[in-house]
């Protein structure tokens, strides 16, 4: 479309035609040189060997053993699986609660209650959305098994502080890094902290394989029991003494995710660049600006997108209209876990007003391969239009839901 | 061929086979169906997430097996999982213990505790009579596997399950494109889950599928399968993910494709085996067919008192060594797995076919990289073993 002409319109929300013909994803998307891919996936026929701990998943655990600097990397299915695993074996499977933040992903407490465990939910970092080792502390119980911190999209979690308060309390530090691929904490990349972090090789993520995750850690002990856990729990003997599953990644998966980590440079190089157009192209619009990332952020995964008082319309309305335009925008983790209303019978802090009060500040805007800095200026050239028009635009789309 | 015993793998022989020849059916689509399909997926960029190729896998299934619901899964292990949960119960569940593991370790990732129970020793499933002496007050469901692609007793656990109020379901991981009659397996019980992993007939790589004809459950296990908000059909306690891919879901249909073709060379395979064992004595073939349809995707045969002084253990060992890959699934059942012993110590002396068929029964290849020569080879060798077993023994002992 247009933007300028003064004409409400064009904006595809009103019947105009949308910004994009094809839309515009939240998610990475990226894939690596496809000849590349059909050269592996050429092996993978050659050799008959599908799944069940193939060439690849080797070769690609050995790679992501490398990149994060650990001693061991196991892959799975997907993270979920990761997550359930690194769950249930935090106490064996005796029932207890696992302390998560409230401003996440709404995945987490599900994953949690697949181990048998009871979601805790406590506050975060009102800059970095980490969470929060004073809100942690408050709610340690007899029944804690365990606490699960996320490195966040714009921020590595407090690591130091949530060690100390799970070793004062004898239980592990869980971390979902599915953000953080690439990324530092304490200076080192992702990936050496707490028992072990656990990543993402979903499609959206930084490294596609279709679908996919793994973990890291330096424990070899657990790092073999997961071995064990993601193929049956069946053990050399023949014999199983843990309760597992199939949490296998498969040769066709573990090839596309290669294929991507051998262009994982230019992908984080891309990335920044969105980022840097994004920060660029928005710069003074009244009411927007970008959520704080710190220096620990490299990958620059998603773009989060912060609207304030000054911005004419709700961020609700905003991303109805970006939508509308085939910039497929979403809201970031609103609501916080504690409101969900399937999690109100658990456990949470007495207080948890940051997740609260950030829970309508975001949008995560288009990123990724399919989003280029020429769609980014366009989308800023649409905001600023809007800033300029907004009253107007508020006033109908009021009048639009108020017909409704 | 071998002419003397020395001639064997374990004598310092030749290996019948140069690389070895597995159990389990590894059919691969041609490169050239491969290279289309996934050409379009990189053209499409929908890498997961629910896109078109899982959507027309789910109808494609539940077409092919006259069901009205199919629901594809990351893998058959997290379909188990996922229909245990969807099922809505609490209790025990009543499950044979000769089956692959996965079977019962789905009970406990959906709150549910296992109550073992023992197989009908000429089909290997369970039965009426097998489930209801394992009946407890607490029993909320029955778990039956169509073991071999034998389709279990259905109609009289059918029965069972609506006199007790049980709720009933299968693992039909080794039963897509087998029937009872005139029904497919995927359309008994409250709902049935398949595998699709690379050693099954259909071939995904990894992957599953959930069926019912339940429209209630089927909404359950379509939200229960990802967190989208876009895919929310039922309130459910959980959700994970339990997606599969696109790559997953293109590798599925073409092997759909190919289904037919594969399951025809599987029968050939099996009359070819079934002509000679016949004449083996101390083997005797499972046979498959007697139901209906059939996919002929395990070769399933058991050592008789008559292969003394060898056994089951013995003979296998003789076949890896001349790369023979055969499987003694399940040479031990899952009750005598030690995390089952340890928690549930009570079932150990209490299954006697289960025992029985542990130590018994194991399979041989089968599947499309397998030619008839191979067969005879493989036939060959077992002739050889059987007719020389008084000497063989000499040299194990």
């Amino acid at each position: 479309m247009e933007v300028g002409k003064g004409d409400m319109s064009t904006l595809a929300i009103f019947g105009g035609k949308p910004m994009f013909d094809s839309i515009r994803p939240t998610g990475q998307l990226a894939v690596g040189e496809t000849d590349d891919f059909f050269k592996r996936a050429r092996q993978i026929f050659d050799r008959r060997w599908m799944t069940n701990d193939g060439p690849f998943v080797k070769e690609l655990e050995e790679r992501l053993k490398v990149f994060h600097g650990v001693e061991h990397c196991v892959a799975f299915a997907n993270a979920s699986i990761a997550i359930i695993l690194a769950a249930h074996n935090a106490s064996d499977g005796e029932a207890g609660e696992i302390i998560m933040p409230s401003f996440s992903y709404r995945g987490l407490p599900h994953l949690v209650r697949w181990a048998g465990h009871d979601p805790i939910f406590c506050d975060v970092d009102p800059e970095l959305h980490t969470l929060d080792p004073r809100s942690v502390e408050k709610t340690i119980t007899e029944r804690t098994r365990a606490i699960l911190a996320v490195h966040n999209v714009n921020a590595a979690c407090d690591v130091d502080g949530l060690q100390k308060i799970a070793d004062d309390n004898g239980i592990p530090l869980l971390l979902d890094s599915v953000y953080a691929m690439g990324n530092t904490c304490n200076a080192a990349r992702t990936g050496a902290s707490g028992q072990l972090e656990i990543f993402s090789l979903h499609a959206t993520k930084l490294v596609n394989g279709f679908e996919g995750g793994y973990v890291t850690l330096n424990d070899a002990a657990l790092a073999d029991k997961l071995r064990m856990q993601r193929n049956f729990g069946i053990n050399e003997t023949g014999d199983i003494p843990v309760l597992a599953l199939n949490g296998k990644l498969n040769e066709i998966h573990a090839a596309m995710a290669l294929t991507c980590l051998d262009q994982l440079d230019d992908i984080m190089a891309e990335n920044r660049q969105r980022f840097t157009a994004y920060e660029k192209t928005f710069s003074n619009i009244p009411g927007l600006s970008f959520a704080r990332y710190t220096d620990d952020v490299r990958n620059y995964g998603l773009v989060l997108l912060h609207v304030d008082q000054d911005w004419p319309l709700t961020r609700d309305q905003t991303i109805a209209l970006l939508r509308a335009e085939k910039a497929l925008v979403r809201p970031y983790c609103d609501p916080p876990l504690h409101m969900d209303p399937n999690w109100a019978s658990y456990g949470r802090a007495d207080n948890i007003k940051n997740s609260e009060s950030l829970r309508h500040d975001f949008i995560q805007m288009p990123v990724g391969k399919l989003t280029s800095l020429d769609d980014i200026r366009q989308m800023a050239k649409l905001m600023r239009w809007i800033s300029a028009n907004g009253e107007d635009i508020s006033q109908r789309l009021e009048q639009g839901s108020a017909d409704q | 061929m071998k002419s003397t015993i020395n001639d064997l793998a374990i004598r310092g022989g030749a290996p019948e086979f140069e690389a070895p020849v597995h159990v389990g059916q590894l059919n691969l689509p041609t490169w050239e169906s491969f290279e289309t399909g996934f050409k379009g997926i990189f053209e499409r960029e929908f890498y997961s997430n629910h896109g078109p190729l899982e959507r027309e896998l789910d109808a494609r299934i539940a077409d092919r097996l006259g069901v009205k619901h199919a629901v594809s899964i990351t893998n058959g292990t997290i379909a188990l999982m996922l229909a245990a949960r969807a099922l809505n119960v609490t209790g025990k569940v009543i499950v044979p213990s000769f089956t692959f593991p996965a079977t019962v370790q789905c009970l406990a990732w959906a709150g549910l505790e296992p109550v073992f129970c023992d197989v009908d020793p000429e089909r290997h499933v369970i039965t009426a009579k097998t489930v209801e002496a394992a009946l407890t007050p607490d029993t909320v469901a029955i778990l039956g596997t169509h073991l071999w692609g034998h389709i279990c007793h259905s109609e009289e656990l059918q029965a069972l399950a609506r006199s007790r109020g049980l709720r009933l379901m299968y693992d039909a991981a080794h039963a897509f494109g087998a029937s009872d009659g005139n029904t497919m397996a995927g359309g008994f019980g409250d709902l049935e889950v398949f595998s699709f992993h690379a050693t099954k007939v259909l071939n995904a790589t990894e992957g599953g599928c959930i069926t019912t004809n339940d429209d209630d459950l089927a909404a359950r296990v379509r939200t229960m399968r990802s967190f989208h908000e876009t895919e929310t059909y039922a309130q459910v306690p959980v959700r994970m993910n339990g997606k599969m891919s696109e790559a997953q879901a293109c590798m599925a249909l073409i092997s759909l494709d190919e289904l037919d073709v594969n399951i025809r060379h599987n029968k050939t395979l099996t009359n070819a085996y079934w002509k000679r064992i016949v004449e083996i004595p101390g083997l005797r073939l499972i046979d498959c067919a007697k139901q209906g349809l059939h996919n002929y995707q395990y070769l399933v045969l058991e050592v008789t008192e008559e292969a003394h002084p060898l056994n089951r253990d013995i003979i296998v060992n003789i076949l890896k060594s001349e790369n023979i890959l055969a499987k003694t699934y399940f040479k031990r059942a899952v009750h005598r797995m030690e995390y089952y012993r340890d928690r549930y110590p009570e079932f150990m002396d209490t299954l006697p076919v289960t025992d029985w068929l542990s130590s018994v029964i194991f399979q041989l290849p089968i599947g499309q990289s397998l030619t008839e020569g191979d067969v005879a080879r493989i036939c060959n060798l077992l002739e050889f073993i059987m007719t020389n077993k008084d000497t063989l023994d000499v040299i194990e002992s």
